[in-house]
Order: C-alpha cells, then structure tokens, then sequence
C-alpha cells in the first residue's frame, strides 16, 4: 500500500494542516522521506518478527483528506462530559469543541491550531515521538490530518476525564491518521481518554499517534481504548517524556481490530518520573493483536511498572514485546514488567518476550510472563455452588481481567469494560 | 429410616489415572441423620466428597442417589441446585471476584433452580450480612476477593457462611473443623444441630473428635485405603480418638472387615 502513499504526497501536501509552515513542512518532509526510505515494516526487522503486515498490501488506503467524503450520522446523545469528536479523523464540527472546561484546560482540534495560532504547538510536535525512531510514526507526521490538542495547566480542576474520539467510518478503504497532543503544565492533574471505534463494516486502517509532555510534578491517567471493527486495522503509538516528580498511568483496551499493534515510547528524564503501564486484551477468531513497548530510564530515581493482561479465544493471536532500556548514570531505577496470558481455546496463541537493556547495577528490575488457561479447580469450586459452567467462565474471565481493568480510575468507563467483557466472553467466537 | 434416604451410594468405586481410590462404597444418609466418616490420611475421604460433588477427572462405577436420583448423570452446578453442598478442605482463592459478588450470583442460581425469586442486590446483602454476623465473620470479608489472603480458618467460616446462604439439603463437610478456632467450632455446631438436624443431613469427614463433642454423629464410619472398613455409632469416633487406625488397617488387610 505503499506505493501509491508516496506518489499522492507530493499532490496532497498543500491541503494537509499547516501547510506553508516551514518548520511542519520540514517536519512532515523529513518524516516522508524516512518512510519511502524505510517502507512499511516487515518481520525481517526484530521488532515486527511477530506481526505481519502483509495483509494491508491486499487495500490501496486512501488518506481521508483525498477520498470522497462520507455523510457524518446524526449527531449523537449529548454528554455532560468535556468530549471532542474526530470522523476519519478529521474534527467533526457537528459536536464543537467540549464547553464548560474548567479555567486552565484547552481542548481544541489541532488542525486549527495549525491554522491560527502554530506557535503553540510548534516546540512540542513530532519532538516527542521522533518520526524517524518508527516506520509508523514516519507515515503518520507525514500524513496527520487532524486529532486533539490538550492543554492543562497547573491550577486547573478536572474531574471526569476528557474524552477524545475517533469514529471510522469504515467507507473507502481509508487511511485515518489521527494526532493528538497533550501538554501537562507543572503541577497539573487531568485524566484523557481516547477512544477509536468505527460506524461501518468496511476496510480502513488507522494509523494513530499521540504525544504527551508532563512536565514537573504533573499528572496523567491516559486510558486508550481500541474499538475498531473487525473489518479496521489499527496500528496506533503513544510517545510520553515525563520530567521531575511526574506521574503517568498510560491503560490500553484493546477489543477490536483484525489486526491492531499499539507501540508505547516513554521517556523518564527527571528524576523521580514515575510510569504505570498497563493494558487488557481480548482476542478472538482471528485477530492479532500486538503491543510494543519501551521505556526508557535516563536518569535516576525513576519509577516504571507494567502489567499487560490478555484473553485469546479462537485462533486469535497476541504479542507483547516489553522493552526496558536503563542508562548507565541512572542509577536507583526500579522497573517492573508482567504479561499475563489467559488461553481459552486450543487454537490460540502468544508471543511474549522482555527485552532489558540495563546499564547500571544499582538498579531494581522484575520481569515475567504466563501463559495459562481457566483454572479446573477455580471452575469446579464455583459450580459446585451452583453457578452454571459459561457463567462461572465468565467470571473467571472477568476476574482476570479485572486486575487491569480495575486501574482504570473513572467508575463509568469501568462499568462499560465489565459489561463488555461480560458479553464478549458469552458470545460463542467464530 | 422409612423411606428413601437423602443420599445412598451402591458400591461406588473412583479410579484416577489407573489407581483405584475408592474401591466400592455403599452408605444410607437418611434424612435428619449426621454421619462422620474418618480414616487415615490418602484413604481417600477427600475424594469420596468429591466424586459425590461431582468433580471431574475419576472413572466411576457404582451409583450415587440423592432423593432417589443418580446424580452421575447430572452436571456440577446440577447437584448444588439440588441440594448437595461440599465445604471444601482446601477452599480455592479466586482473586478478582468478590466474595458477596460470587455469593449472589450462586444463591440466584440455586434460588432459580428451586423455582424462587432472585433477590436484588439489598435483599441479598441483608441475608448474607445476618448469616455473616452468626458465624463471627466480619461484614468486611464480603467484598474482599473470594478466599484470597482469607486464613485458613477464615477460609473455613467463609465455607460455612457459604453453606449457611445456600441452604442444602445434605452438607459434607471436609475438614471444615481444622482450622477452625473453638468458637467457631461451637457455633457452626450449634447452626447445624439447628438447621441440618430438622431436615436435610450432615456429613462429616473429620480426624477429630473435637467437633463430634458438639455436632453429636448418629453414625461414625471408617475410611481405610477407598473402603468403609467399620462403622458405628458415636462409640466408633472415640474409640478411634484412643486407638488411632492401627488395629482396623490390620484388620482391612486380613480382610476381616466388618461391615455393618
Ligand atoms: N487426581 C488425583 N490423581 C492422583 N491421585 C489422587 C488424585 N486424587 C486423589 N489421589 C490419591 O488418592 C488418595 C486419596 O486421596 P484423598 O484426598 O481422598 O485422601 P483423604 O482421605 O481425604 O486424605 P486426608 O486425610 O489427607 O485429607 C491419595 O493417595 C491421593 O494421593
Ligand atoms: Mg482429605
């Protein structure tokens, strides 16, 4: 699908988001170029041995930006809750820009930002995911079209988390290339949660990127929930740099997609920085599903903890791939990195490796990994109570799940998870 | 003893992996009745509970009725909607679901079987914190994951509680007194002398006569290497507590086993 990426480019450039700025053009440019050196990735390269791509060669992805556009529904239900609303990625007027923000945060498309005032994002974007560190992240600053950018200062007061969505249309063989921003001022506090989903039935892809900067001492629960349809193929990043005595809790969902890989950059380079990664995956028939990350301690006295959980059914097929690079001045890191893996159907399978780079002594570090399936006993133990085997099942299921499912700090989205676990595991999977 | 009796088993016998565990068992557990069944470690007592419970994974012959029906032919959760509990010996730890949350969701099981409303989150609560308080058991433990970092006694009031929610017709007990402190002991007597005596039967694997001072056994059976060797009356159970198994297990090997 490549291919015919590259000749559009030269076409489509003037109608991208801040065409005529020359430190974007620069910045898409370079990205372009590192992808046409690159090309898309392919198992031959160690970090993709696991998920083939080669399935999207069979689409020819349009860039939203250059195919027919597609009627938006009706405008859905309002919510009390500050939400900002993307259609192929692109801002969907229809639903505005979330009012009655508290004072200190800003929610706004990021194409307008582009638009009228550039300089607020010029110091931040595509410098904390550096296009040329993936083949991904390369296509995605070359082609962004839109996606959010958050602001939140210091003295702002949030409480239900922002919301950002990403409605596919599933028309067109698309290719959605959303771009988010968050900017955490020192001290600040907020909770963003970021959802894809898709409306059709059709192919598309989804090539989705989001940076994050906290700054000193600021705080954020980012939650990413992955909704696509089985038709979709979502190959998604998040890059964080997190200075002095912040805190992240990065939580991916991963529910739908064919074929979805989610890669994780995050950067510890002030000294007490603390990051929490987690995720839930449930699989089935035959999706891959594939998360990628690495963390990168560069000073000392940081903090890093994962735990990513998964449930395969069918002939599904997860990896993770946990990286944890520890520099050699920082010392007194500690790190810690767990995946789980239920298996409930033979056909199912896992792949999971760590891969520590540690070039310090003075350094706390665990990793492990399981693969395991429903235990007979726990199922015994809960129908000789009465409960019947697909109920007890499906508690087993969501008992496993709620390990990371329960991190997630906003009640309603928990709820939402349990009931769809609740379902998913029901359903009888293809 | 007219009628038929809550729990029969006709020369029941379970082999696992080819080695034969119980090696043809009968027993009557008539309504209203209390039986203890002890014997040696490994003799298969443990195992004896579970096949009636229904655990997978024996070849069985023979046959186990309950109220006249062959439970080898119904599932699991089958027998516990009909009336069979089991308090585990070794009550499994299941992180991640709630102790009232897997309470509820067995007694609207049960509840459902028996033709009976399910109750709402309020009713239920209100019965599980009443039959909590009778047992001692702290209102705290009920949303605490089901037996995870439970003690062992803990672990042991939480299968009583689970029996006492549940309401069966026929209680096995394993082991439920190990563990148990000796007020505990007394009230999950006192509970069942209350309850189990009226309708419904009790049976006890027990290797102590501690809890037989209080649950009085109409019968006392013995369990050495997958066959009931002896069985008695109360008499039986003490005997044991003084002699231990050595004079039965030579008996069992000379095959002069009495059998009632
Ligand atoms: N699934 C199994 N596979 C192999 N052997 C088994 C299995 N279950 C039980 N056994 C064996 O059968 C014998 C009886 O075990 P059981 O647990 O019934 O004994 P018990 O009388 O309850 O002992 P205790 O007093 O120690 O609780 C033991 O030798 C045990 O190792
Ligand atoms: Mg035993």
């Amino acid at each position: 699908m490549s291919g015919p990426l590259l000749e559009r480019f030269e076409d489509a450039r003037e109608r991208l988001p801040g065409h005529g700025l020359p430190w974007l053009e620069d910045l898409r440019q370079g990205a372009f170029e590192h992808f046409r050196a690159t090309g898309m990735p392919a198992p031959t390269d160690e970090d993709w041995r696991f998920t083939n791509l080669a399935p999207l060669r069979k689409h020819d992805f349009t860039p939203t930006l250059l195919a027919p556009a597609t009627r938006s529904p009706e405008r859905p239900e309002g919510t009390a809750r500050a939400r900002i609303v993307f259609r192929d990625g692109r801002f969907d007027p229809a639903h505005g820009t979330p009012d009655a923000l508290p004072a200190g945060v800003s929610v706004r498309s990021l194409a307008h930002v582009l638009r009228d005032d550039p300089d607020r994002v010029r110091a931040r974007l595509g410098q904390i995911a550096d296009p040329k560190s993936r083949a991904l992240w390369a296509l995605n600053t070359a082609w962004f079209e839109d996606g959010a950018l958050i602001e939140v200062a210091g003295a702002a007061k949030l409480d239900a988390p922002i919301e950002v969505e990403f409605l596919q249309s599933g028309d067109g063989s698309k290719l959605v290339t959303p771009r988010c921003l968050i900017l955490m001022g020192p001290g600040s506090r907020a909770a963003v949660c970021e959802r894809y989903r898709s409306t059709g039935a059709g192919p598309y892809l989804t090539n989705a990127l989001s940076e994050a900067v906290l700054e000193t001492d600021a705080s954020l629960v980012h939650v990413r929930i992955q909704e696509e349809s089985s038709t979709g193929f979502h190959l998604g990043g998040f890059a964080s740099r997190q200075e002095a005595g912040s805190r992240l809790q990065q939580i991916s969902i991963a529910l739908g997609s064919r074929l979805s890989r989610f890669e994780i950059s995050s950067l510890l380079e002030g000294e007490g920085a603390d990051c929490a990664l987690d995720g839930l995956y449930l699989a089935k028939g035959r999706q891959h599903v594939d998360h990628h990350t690495t963390i990168d301690h560069a000073v000392p006295h940081c903090t890093s903890r994962e735990l990513y959980k998964g449930i395969l059914a069918g002939q599904s097929r997860a990896v993770f791939h946990g990286r944890i690079q520890v520099r050699p001045h920082a010392q007194k890191t500690s790190a810690s990195q767990t995946n789980r893996n239920l298996v409930i159907s033979p056909d199912a399978r896992v792949n999971t490796k760590p891969q520590l780079e540690i070039l310090n002594n003075d350094v706390r570090c665990t990793h492990g990994a399981t693969i395991g399936q429903i235990e007979e006993e726990a199922l015994f133990y809960l129908q000789s109570r009465g409960i019947g085997p697909e109920e007890a099942r499906a508690l087993l299921c969501y008992a496993f799940a709620s390990e990371v499912a329960e991190r997630i700090p906003d009640q309603a989205t928990r709820d939402w998870l349990r009931d769809y676990v609740d379902r998913w595991i029901r359903e009888p999977g293809p | 003893m007219a009628g038929q009796p809550l729990l029969e088993l006709r020369k029941l016998r379970a082999r696992v992996e080819g080695k034969e565990i119980l090696k043809g068992i009968d027993l009557r557990v008539e309504e209203g009745e209390t039986h203890a069944v002890m014997g040696p470690n490994g003799s298969g007592k443990s195992t004896l509970a579970n096949v009636i419970a229904g655990r997978e994974g024996y070849e069985l012959e023979g046959e186990i009725l309950f109220r006249g029906r062959n439970l080898l032919e119904l599932p699991i959760e089958e027998r516990a909607r009909e009336g069979v509990f089991m308090a585990f010996q070794y009550p499994v730890e299941i992180p991640g679901v709630t102790n009232s949350y897997f309470l509820k969701a067995a007694l609207n099981a049960v509840r459902k079987h028996r033709g009976e409303q399910e109750l709402d989150a309020i009713d239920f609560l209100g019965l599980v914190r009443e039959q909590a308080k009778l047992l001692g058991i702290d209102a705290s433990f009920l949303d605490r994951p089901l037996n995870e970092g439970f003690s062992g006694g803990e672990k042991k009031r939480n299968e009583v509680l689970q029996m006492a929610v549940l309401n069966p017709r026929l209680a096995i007990l394993d082991e439920t007194d190990s563990g148990l402190d000796i007020d505990a002991l007394r009230i999950v007597a006192a509970g069942i002398n209350a309850r189990w005596r009226q309708d419904g039967a009790v049976v006890v694997i027990t290797h102590y006569q501690r809890l037989l001072n209080f649950l009085v056994p109409d019968f006392t059976h013995v369990l050495i290497d997958g066959r009931i060797v002896r069985s008695g009356d109360r008499g039986l159970a003490e005997e044991l507590e003084e002699r231990g198994y050595g004079w039965l297990e030579d008996e069992a090997a000379s095959g002069e086993s009495s059998r009632p």
